[in-house]
């Protein structure tokens, strides 16, 4: 007999999909048999994209009887052209998971217990009331997210702002992309990348700075590759980190450097460019302008720490004279990188047939001086130039879905207002209130709580009532084991709308369950400015209801539904499709009015639905592929080049910073003698909630662990598996040990992934924070290892 | 109790007598099988190719009792003359290849003269459904196959191939598959690559 390796294969594949359908055609989808494995006919293909990171993939959803049984990369995305990672291939399982939330549930005798949409509903709206007249509206507060879609951010922040009257709403983007903002919005006057993916074809040297893109950001990684693989020599990779990873395997210098380093190494590339006379002097002298902040800034420990920037102005000889100190061999000092690497890095930016692109995500934000260092990264591009050409640009990756175009470009934190503005400036607030069609009194001036400080005040008494959306504070805080302990001592009210139970349903006393991802029609918007719409699929489970519709009927019952008076919001009962995208267009074609004329263009609804994205400023239906580029992006004035038009009180030129090295908040001692690094793996998107319930990312990668260096276990006698305890001044975990695992930490670092709600890293982190952009450090902390 | 142990013991005596007559026969039926005829499954390591391993091997099941990692199945009824033979599913439980049941083995139908020059199957990606040759990324195959480097490459730093010359099919690669109908299958020795 002969037995060919195909037919061998088929057998077994036929074999197993029998076992995995459960030999039963006419069965209702189930999680076994939907994704992109599924071989069954389909009705419908409707275009939406990939519900995890920022990179924003588009994926095709196959609906068959009304049901979601299957998804695809999209081939017609510019994105990533059909191609999925190991999240996006399995995405529409997370639809599926065994334990949904389908009923509104409601606390009563410390039990959770089912009750109907009106009661809860009536019981949130009650406790709001009651917190307000007692307290005032700044004793209301609620943490949303950058998973959240377009319409339900703006609506969210509408009814906190113009409807409640308090700026107390903060996004989990705090957590992640506030350092980036901060630095967009300093240097340039806008928020967000000039640049686009389409640069990556064109780059000569990428370097990533702090950033495991191979696992973050897999599809743009593959990008990257593909682009350093097809010119062999002739593309260089430098990878600035602090322990080896995957993304590490494609780079020519694996340049480890210690936590805060990177102040000093990017100090010191600007002063060999200085030194050498590798500034793109022309460039500098016409587009940018020198300025100094404080310094010594501390680390936002203390409850209610408040700090503000006071910017100065700087000469460029002033600044030479700043970054002197910075030599290569001083950065060397500090951060452990080879002085004649950073002057060949140096060199590499100052050569003008180079075309440097960097990439960055939580390395660099997740920063006690994120701001910093991200003005710094900016510093060397401006200084050479890198910046506004195909493949030259400063990257800085983003880590949700919708960062960008919810968080973000909504503007829905404590201290923004829509397209980049603010509430502490009164014309801003003029503007929005006269588009929500309110009082301009009604807005309040004063800043609300950021994401940790509010969780801070639940704990201090200031926050009675919280409405966590779309997000796990609870697991994914720093210090989390402070906020915790004031929710089980019952300090505040917590409402949570979410899809799964999860670390911060369970000290939930309203849990309202949310529709998810394509059971909702929406808007996301990515990394490179690409605002891309997404399709309802299918109805969602049970009672679950869509977090916008949520959000109008507290609203009403708060006395708001004047606010959200849109056409079909009387239709739509927040599953079924009657009078969704009526309401939903209406309040994008709201929100859009704020975005014309202030570089940040949105096209009209209906362009979203057909096309597979457009990168604003969308001006006359044209989309911007480079901002402040003259030829690319219609803002730029005529004649000038380059035009960082943010920046009007500097005559439009984008500051280069002066900013010192500082060390950590907290510095591994004699007690506790490691560093604690913590972030993600490919497989699992944040805290798990949903991948932890797809059986083939869960059996990838199924639990937390501690990476730890060989030589550092074999001095504590830890062997590969064996329990190992992470203690800091905070809380402690055990975790099994990972010797030489994907992530390879230098002696005297330990990583945690952070996706395990049994396994809770943020017991053990700090909730130190940049200053400037009050996003909490999850990267460097001290902790203890001891075999458990 | 003591009833019921006297009649295990008696059933076996006679399960004793009907194997070793079940042996003489299927060796018999075996001896008369052309002796190029390829396994279907995946034996044990050190097992003899073709119908050499079924013709020594006594049945014993000794091999199966001591796997520590119960990778060893034994054929069921209906498979013949090979009732009773060891067989292993590395996708599903894969062999460390520590060469127990090489040890326990009382008739040499398992005896393994180097590792390095026997195996017991090679592994294939089936790259139509392997995510990363769809382009995808997941490696997980790669990360967790016996040596990562040597039996198994990245190619392109994402797509996995299997070293031919090194593999010895333990199975790691396969068994953690994400896939649930897995993209990745051992071959036994005697499969042949047409097409």
């Amino acid at each position: 007999m002969n037995l060919s390796r195909r037919d061998f294969l088929k057998a077994i594949a036929a074999a197993s999909a029998m076992a995995a359908a459960g030999c039963s055609p006419k069965k209702q989808p189930t999680q076994e048999a939907v994704g992109a494995t599924y071989t069954g006919d389909v009705d419908e293909w409707r275009k939406a994209t990939c519900r995890f990171c920022g990179t924003g993939c588009g994926v095709m959803v196959g609906i068959k009887d009304g049901k979601v049984v299957a998804n695809k990369g999209d081939k017609e995305s510019p994105v990533n052209r059909g191609l999925n990672c190991v999240k996006g291939y399995f995405v529409s399982k997370i639809l599926y998971g065994k334990d949904r939330l389908t009923k509104p549930l409601i606390r009563k005798n410390g039990k959770m217990v089912e009750a109907s949409w009106e009661e809860a509903l009536d019981l949130v709206a009650a406790k709001f009331k009651e917190s307000i007249a007692a307290y005032g509206p700044d004793s209301v507060a609620m943490f949303a997210s950058g998973q959240m879609y377009v319409m339900e951010g703006y609506a969210a922040s509408k009814l906190f702002k113009a409807g409640i009257g308090t700026n107390n709403i903060d996004p989990n983007a705090r957590y992640c992309m506030a350092s980036a903002v901060a630095g967009f919005m300093t240097t340039f006057g806008k928020d967000e990348p000039m640049g686009c993916y389409e640069d990556i074809e064109h780059a000569t040297t990428f370097i990533t700075w702090g950033n495991n893109m191979a696992e973050m950001h897999p599809i743009l990684f593959s990008r990257v590759t593909d682009r350093k693989l097809a010119k062999p020599g002739e593309v260089k990779f430098f990878d600035f980190a602090t322990r080896r990873t995957r993304t590490t395997e494609l780079a020519d210098e694996y340049l480890e450097f210690k936590p805060n380093g990177d102040l000093a190494i990017l100090n010191a590339i600007a002063n060999v460019l200085i030194q050498e006379k590798l500034v793109d002097e022309a460039f500098v002298a016409k587009h940018c302008t020198f300025k100094k902040g404080k310094e010594n800034i501390g680390y936002g420990l203390e409850d209610g720490a408040q700090f503000k920037d006071e910017p100065q102005p700087m000469s460029y000889e002033e600044f030479k004279a700043y970054v002197a100190k910075y030599t290569p061999e001083y950065a060397g000092q500090i951060s452990g990188v080879p002085a004649d690497k950073i002057r060949m890095v140096a060199r590499v930016f100052g050569n003008p047939n180079e075309n440097v692109m960097s990439f960055w995500t939580m390395g660099f934000n997740q920063h006690v001086r994120g701001t910093w260092v991200n003005n710094m990264v900016y510093n060397v591009h401006l200084l050479t130039k890198q910046i506004g050409r195909p493949g030259a640009t400063p990257f800085s990756l983003t880590g949700q879905p919708s960062a960008c175009g919810t968080a973000r470009e909504v503007g829905v934190f404590s201290h923004r207002l829509p397209a980049d503005m603010v509430v502490d400036n009164p014309e801003h607030r003029a503007k929005a209130a006269k588009i929500w069609k309110v009082p301009v009194e009604k807005i309040p001036p004063k800043p609300g709580l950021h994401a940790t400080e509010m969780l801070r005040a639940v704990d201090y008494g200031k926050v009675k009532v919280l409405w966590s959306m779309c997000t796990n504070p609870l697991a994914v805080s720093p210090h989390v084991g402070r906020f915790r302990k004031a929710f089980e001592d019952k300090k505040a009210f917590l409402v949570v709308s979410d899809v799964y139970p999860n670390r911060t349903t369970e000290l939930a006393d309203v849990i309202l369950p949310a529709a998810m991802w394509v059971e909702k029609e929406g808007m996301y918007g990515n990394a490179e400015r690409r605002t891309q719409h997404l399709a309802k699929c299918m109805l969602p489970p049970g009672e679950a209801k869509d977090d916008l519709w949520q959000l109008i009927q507290v609203a009403k019952r708060l006395g708001y539904g004047e606010l959200f008076n849109y056409p079909g919001v009387d239709k739509y009962d927040g599953a079924n499709p009657e009078g969704e995208s009526e309401l939903k267009k209406a309040i994008f074609e709201e929100y859009r009015q704020f975005t014309i004329g202030m570089g940040k263009d949105l096209a009209p609804y209906e362009e979203y639905v057909k096309q597979r994205g457009l990168l604003w400023p969308v001006v006359k239906g044209k989309e911007t592929k480079r901002r402040y580029v003259e030829g690319e992006d219609p803002y730029v004035r005529p004649g000038t080049g380059f035009d960082f038009y943010g920046m009007k009180k500097d005559e439009h030129r984008a500051a280069i910073w002066a900013r010192p090295w500082e060390p950590p908040a907290e510095i591994p001692d004699q007690d506790y003698p490691f560093w604690l690094c913590t972030g993600r793996v490919l497989e699992h998107w944040h805290s798990g909630t949903m991948t932890r319930r797809v059986p083939e990312l869960k059996k990838a990668v199924p639990d937390a662990y501690v990476e730890i260096n060989p030589k550092d276990a074999q001095r504590l006698g830890i062997k590969q598996g064996d329990k190992v305890k992470v203690v800091s001044r905070r809380g402690e975990i055990i975790a099994p040990a990972e010797i030489d695992g994907r992530g390879k930490p230098p002696a005297g670092t330990v990583f945690v992934p952070f996706f395990d709600e049994e396994i809770l890293i943020n017991l053990v982190t700090l909730d130190a924070f940049c200053p400037i952009s009050k996003q909490p450090d999850f990267k460097k902390c001290a902790v203890r290892i001891e075999k458990a | 109790m003591s009833d019921s142990a006297h009649q295990e013991v008696s059933r076996r005596g006679l399960f004793k007598v009907i194997a070793a007559r079940a042996l003489q026969a299927i060796q018999e039926y075996n001896a008369l099988l052309p002796a190029d005829r390829p396994e279907q499954l995946i034996r044990p390591p050190g097992a003899q190719g073709g119908t050499a391993f079924l013709a020594t091997c006594n049945r014993c099941g000794k091999c199966a009792e001591t796997c520590p990692r119960g990778a060893i199945l034994l054929q069921g009824p209906g498979e013949g003359a090979a009732v009773g033979a060891p067989y292993l599913e590395p996708a599903r439980a894969a062999c460390s290849y520590c060469l127990r049941c090489n040890e326990v083995c009382p008739t040499g139908a398992l005896k393994m003269e180097a590792v390095r020059e026997s195996r017991i199957g090679t592994a294939y990606v089936d790259q139509e459904r392997c995510l990363a040759w769809q382009g995808g990324m997941c490696r997980v195959c790669y990360d967790k196959s016996a040596f990562p480097g040597t039996c198994m490459t990245l190619e392109g730093l994402r797509r996995p191939r299997v070293n031919p010359e090194l593999c010895r099919g333990c199975g790691s690669c396969a068994r953690h598959c994400i896939q649930s109908v897995p993209a990745i299958g051992i071959l036994p020795p005697g499969a042949v690559e047409k097409e």
